[in-house]
């Protein structure tokens, strides 16, 4: 998890935020999801967020789920997508690479076994979308044994007891929700105001970057200029996967394409 | 074939445990932890995963979960109809079948308490298709006996 | 971190294993049952509902010919004579009530055969509330009359196309609905499952059943029975066809 740490110093040097991706590994198939990421990673990613793909993703919307769908149907398992992190981090030894999953993922082998074979394969930081805070415990004691930043979740809602808890627990980066609902570009980010972000940033938690419907430059520019460590975009990525699933040469450059743009706003 | 009548119901006979639709209870899963598609052939509670409290029910040994198979619940179904003109629900049925084995097999006077959880306007049709079918499939068993 | 009023595990089953968006709702919703549990007024009013709308206290039948058995009597609590047809009605009539104590007007449900969707729209139909229901396409097809009560009663039926069509992707899509529609919206789970304190209050919307047919074998047994049998889940008939799908045999 110290790659975060090194990832924000250098930022915080360069006086700029960070634009992380998600991606569903996989998707559409191992091959072509290696060749997406890696594109990705030259495009300007400061950090990678990428989903073990699961049944029932109930906090994804349509995009996100299909992602899901056609990386099962491509037999995507978790020791696959395990192999595929460790081909990304040989190719890119110091990007901080965090998984975004549901728990039955992390339950099926134990706990502890998962967080081992998840630090084995070089990942940073583990955030499964359907562990709040308090039933957060044996995940986050399993990540920290394993030198896995736990990520925790601010919703729009939060109070400030939880933020203060959030605070505690979390290392990497805090994911920042932009707003209620499912993930998805259909329903725009609600831009969090800078009053917000202050009041979060007073608990001092690892980073805020801010996700959910976040699919433009000008979003990543105002995120940051509203004191957001940075932003995370995923539907508005998976999009362009959908839309080209079988034309790599017109997809990988857009991908870079979209990168390069996400980051320059940075 | 058929299933064991005795074994418990899946989910909680497999040992089995995750986390589906926010609670930890036993599920029906791969051994990855992606939770099984249905199968089942009709609508209702064809769900891959138990209330909590059945299972902690199951597990501290409160309450006894047995299996009852298509058959037996359908025969409960029209037998409770012939018996006591009560068309039960086919969820329902299932309770009906296990009671008529309970007590085809007591020895001693016994109470036995069904709830009879919901009527079975709903499954008629259902039914109606699947009993109609089998008829036909033994009038064509015959058909091939007689030829034999 | 604020705590919760009850346990939300039963040993160590259960949980609250939701994104940390819904949590405030869950926590909203636990904290209207704790209270309403200790207010009279509530409490009267679900009891008349239940007796009244519901029909409450439903009998207890000895059956004259069911027993293949002389030394065994076999009893039926009627849960088939409550209005809508089963036993669905009575907890929803109390998630309704908690609906309009928390000052939402919509209620989202999910429904597999159409039971629970049936009870919920009538329960919503009564209480003057918005209602759509999430119902896999395939299970649409199948129980069309259950589809068309739920619109009689004013309800709307929302196919879902996802996964395998059936009640579990209608689950995910009612709780996706309910991620972004908390504020207003109640979501009326149909069964004893899911996240606390789902479990808990449809158990506790139900103890009826078990409270009256105790009195009422008493009653004519001056005894408690021997065994009390329920339905569970249709487990059998899934099992034999996931193993069949995986050519397990048996």
């Amino acid at each position: 998890m110290q790659r975060y740490q090194q990832m924000f110093s250098r930022l915080a040097t360069e006086g700029r935020g960070a634009f992380v991706p998600f991606v569903t590994l996989g998707d559409p198939n191992p091959e072509l999801s290696f060749e997406i990421i890696k594109a990705l990673i030259d495009g300007g990613a400061d950090a990678l967020e990428l989903g073990i793909p699961f049944s029932d993703p109930i906090a994804d919307g349509p995009t996100i789920q299909n992602a899901n769908i056609r990386a099962l149907a491509a037999g995507v398992t978790p020791a696959m997508s395990f192999e595929l992190i460790k081909k990304i981090r040989a190719y890119a030894a110091d990007i901080p690479i965090g998984l975004l999953l549901y728990s039955n993922l992390v339950m099926a082998k134990g706990v502890d076994g998962f967080y081992a074979v998840a630090a084995e394969a070089g990942v940073d930081s583990v955030l499964i979308a359907d562990v709040p805070l308090h039933e957060s415990k044996m995940f986050r004691q399993a990540a920290m044994a394993h030198n896995i930043a736990p990520i925790y979740i601010v919703p729009p809602n939060v109070d400030d007891d939880d933020l203060r808890a959030i605070a505690s627990y979390g290392r990497g980066y805090t994911y920042l929700l932009s707003r209620a609902g499912v993930t998805g570009a259909e329903t725009k980010a609600a831009m969090p105001t800078a009053e917000l972000i202050n009041r979060i940033r007073q608990y001092n938690p690892a980073p805020p970057l801010l996700g959910f419907g976040i699919s433009s430059p000008e979003q990543v520019r105002d995120a940051i200029a509203n004191g957001a460590a940075g932003a995370i975009s995923g539907s508005a990525i998976v999009k362009l996967i959908e839309q080209h699933l079988h034309e790599p040469a017109i997809l990988l450059p857009a991908l870079r394409h979209f990168a390069s743009a996400m980051k320059a706003a940075t | 074939m058929g299933i064991n009548t005795h074994q418990h119901g899946a989910a909680l006979s497999t040992g089995s445990y995750g986390i589906l639709h926010g609670a930890y209870t036993a599920i029906m899963q791969t051994s990855d932890g992606q939770i099984e598609e249905s199968y089942s052939i009709s609508a209702g509670l064809d769900y891959p995963a138990v209330g909590p409290q059945h299972t902690f029910l199951q597990q501290s040994g409160r309450a006894e979960y047995v299996a009852i198979n298509d058959d037996e619940a359908l025969a409960a179904f029209q037998l409770l109809a012939k018996a006591e003109g009560i068309i039960p629900a086919l969820e329902s049925s299932h309770a009906v079948a296990y009671a008529l084995k309970l007590a085809a097999a007591a020895t001693t006077p016994q109470v036995l308490l069904i709830n009879l959880s919901g009527r079975g306007d709903k499954d008629l049709s259902h039914v109606h298709s699947v009993l109609a079918a089998q008829a036909q499939q033994q009038a064509e068993q015959a058909t091939t006996e007689g030829a034999e | 971190m604020s705590e919760l009023k009850l346990n939300p595990y039963f040993g160590q089953y259960g949980g609250m294993f939701v994104p940390q968006l819904l949590v405030p709702a869950l926590k909203q919703l636990e904290a209207a049952f704790v209270d309403a549990q200790q207010d009279p007024a509530f409490l009267a009013e679900f009891q008349q509902l239940l007796t009244e709308y519901a029909g409450r206290p439903t009998p207890l039948t000895l059956t004259r010919n069911l027993s293949p058995n002389p030394l065994v009597k076999i009893y039926l609590k009627r849960e088939d004579l409550l209005h809508g047809g089963a036993h669905k009605t009575n907890q929803v009539l109390g998630q309704a009530l908690l609906t309009k104590r928390m000052g939402k007007k919509e209620v989202i449900a999910e429904t597999g055969a159409g039971q629970h969707g049936v009870a919920t729209a009538l329960a919503c139909a009564l209480l003057g509330l918005k209602c759509r229901i999430y119902m896999g396409a395939k299970d649409i097809e199948r129980q069309q009359p259950n589809v068309f009560r739920m619109k009689l009663m004013g309800a709307t039926v929302i196919p879902v196309t996802a996964g395998s069509g059936t009640l579990k992707d209608a689950v995910n899509e009612a709780m996706r609905d309910w991620s972004a529609t908390y504020d207003t919206t109640h979501y009326m789970l149909g069964t004893a499952a899911g996240p606390h304190p789902f479990p808990t209050i449809v158990r506790d919307f139900q103890r009826m059943i078990g409270e009256e047919a105790k009195a009422q074998i008493l009653k004519a047994e001056g005894k408690l029975p021997d065994a009390v049998i329920a339905r569970f889940y249709r487990r059998a008939e899934r099992e034999i066809n996931w193993r069949r799908a995986r050519g397990y045999g048996h």
